[in-house]
């Protein structure tokens, strides 16, 4: 049963929906907010926080719209809201790069130019380290599988500004990593 | 200029041409949105015209390492703990929002259409006269146009009653009420629950709504004979006699609802009845009074204040099941889970 069936069931009122929804969702949103957050907890709890919002907004769902596209706006949203909150601004907002790397561990690189200078999980660890708005595209493009489409319907813009937006991010990030791994010293800029 | 397998990777791992991203010019705030039109290129040039980059084969490297990195990553992401995402279910499916209903749609849209309070009251108020059905109408009808030809002076004498038309009216008006109310809440047994459960209003307007038309037409009956009785028995105060039978139609209908809230309403409008003639029994009888005394002020007056305490205690009863009277109705699985 597709996403968009079993959110039709939902809005219905069938409570059996519930779990597939769930089973489908729970440890991707977890990925999605440690992706962004790299805190666990935090991520558990936005996680939790999304289902919440999915199920109960599940009224305002129009089949057949898109499912996934729909989670990750109210992920997004989910996690706009909590970088303005007091707690985000007082506390986590800016954990470096060497302690951010709670996650569990990737496996190795492609053997390639830049990425074979590279352990997987510092370059899933840079993301948190780019302006949001860069890091948002790339979690959502390469680390959730989002197609293009589907990121400018989840987060509200034009395709062509989400296309620009993960390219200049690529290139921001690789800047990023570059500096780091040849520790100049600078400060990144993108 | 990079050349074509770099632009191929590049666009293989991107999922887009990166032509086609826009360029949005220096000192631009990337994260403002920006216009999506095709017209716009990254560098200024025409789409299609524009050369991948020099470094368009260390991005397209970079995408597959993060794309890797992240598969690896998800394989590696240990699965939510079974008992957390079975209280997860629990929690969430307390959620899932009641089934919408094409018949409260509607009756929500006329309600909605009215003008005035009034008029929505009526709407609301309206659907209900279906709802008690043929006999509510016509045995209540039957029992006060049967007794009153019984009750002339002839026939009473004839069959040894004591009785005024007054006191019959107020003897039958606790009756009418007791029945008329435990027949529009006869509960989820007969068809009506269902079209209740479907029904757009909350379950106090609801009630409210079917009140309202036993009262009325209880009234109405009652009105009608009162005026009847001051015909043929000029003797009879008339403002006394209404407020003798309309003060137990209200006690009644209230006591036998808040009873119906948790015992069946033929349980609960039988307990009322009982205990009301019990009352008048005591003020009456007991006193070496006539039944026929029930016109009386001496036998009214008391009776207004059992009444008060009948009425305190039957809100009482109703306020202990407030926010499930509050509560709005939507369907049989709503039912079910929350009620």
């Amino acid at each position: 049963m597709t996403d968009e069936d079993l959110m039709r069931q939902l809005q219905q009122g069938h409570p059996d929906a519930v779990e597939p929804l769930v089973r489908r969702y729970h440890k991707p949103l977890m990925a999605y907010f440690y992706r962004l957050s790299h805190d666990y907890h935090l991520a558990q709890d936005l996680a939790q926080e999304c289902l919440f919002r999915l199920v109960s907004r599940a009224g305002q769902y129009q089949f057949p719209r898109p499912v996934k596209p729909w989670v990750y706006q109210i992920a997004a949203n989910l996690w706009r809201d909590h970088r303005k909150s007091a707690a985000y601004r007082h506390g986590s907002a800016a954990l470096p790069l060497d302690e951010a790397a709670e996650m569990p561990e990737a496996g190795p690189p492609p053997d390639d130019d830049v990425a074979s200078r590279l352990l997987a999980h510092e370059a899933l660890a840079a993301l948190q380290a780019l302006p949001p708005h860069f890091a948002e595209v790339l979690v959502l493009r390469f680390c959730q599988c989002l197609t293009v489409p589907e990121i400018a319907a989840a987060l509200e813009l034009p395709e062509g500004t989400v296309k620009s937006r993960i390219y200049h991010g690529l290139r921001c990030l690789r800047s990023r990593l570059s500096r780091e791994v040849t520790c100049d010293g600078q400060p990144a800029r993108c | 200029m990079g050349n074509r397998p770099d632009a191929d990777r590049l666009i293989r791992v991107l999922g887009f041409d990166p032509a086609e991203a826009l360029d949005p010019g220096p000192g631009t705030d990337l994260a403002a949105p920006v216009p999506g039109s095709a017209e716009h290129t990254w560098a200024g040039e025409p789409v299609g015209s524009v050369p991948v980059p020099e470094d368009g084969d260390e991005l397209a490297a970079l995408a597959e390492a993060l794309q890797a990195a992240a598969r690896a990553q998800d394989a590696a992401w240990p699965d939510p703990d079974p008992a957390e995402t079975r209280r997860l279910v629990a929690a969430l499916t307390a959620l899932v929002p009641a089934p919408e209903c094409p018949f409260a749609a509607e009756l929500e849209r006329t309600w909605a259409r009215q003008p005035g309070w009034l008029a929505r009251t009526l709407a609301a108020v309206q659907p209900q006269v279906r709802l008690l059905e043929r006999p509510f109408w016509l045995a209540s009808a039957a029992l006060v146009a049967a007794g009153m030809p019984l009750l002339s002076p002839d026939v009473a004498a004839s069959l040894g009653l004591d009785l005024t038309y007054g006191a019959f009216l107020l003897l039958v008006a606790p009756i009418l009420a007791t029945l008329g109310v435990a027949h529009a809440f006869r509960g989820i047994s007969t068809g009506m629950a269902e079209v209740e459960l479907t029904c757009a209003l909350t379950p106090a307007q609801l009630v409210l709504g079917r009140l309202f038309w036993v009262a009325a037409y209880d009234t109405l009956l009652l009105g009608g004979a009162s005026l009847l009785s001051a015909a043929l028995e000029p003797s009879v105060m008339l403002g006394w006699l209404v407020l003798g039978w309309l003060l137990p139609i209200l006690v009644l209908a209230v006591t036998v609802l808040s009873l119906s809230l948790y015992v069946p309403p033929w349980v609960g409008g039988s307990a009322a009845l009982a205990l009301w003639l019990l009352i008048l029994t005591q003020l009456t009888l007991a006193r070496d009074l006539p039944i026929a005394a029930v016109t009386d002020p001496v036998v009214l007056l008391p009776l207004s204040a059992f009444c008060a305490g009948g009425l305190i205690l039957a809100a009482g009863l109703i306020a202990r099941t407030w926010p499930r009277l509050t509560t709005r109705l939507a369907g049989l699985d709503t039912w079910g889970r929350r009620f």
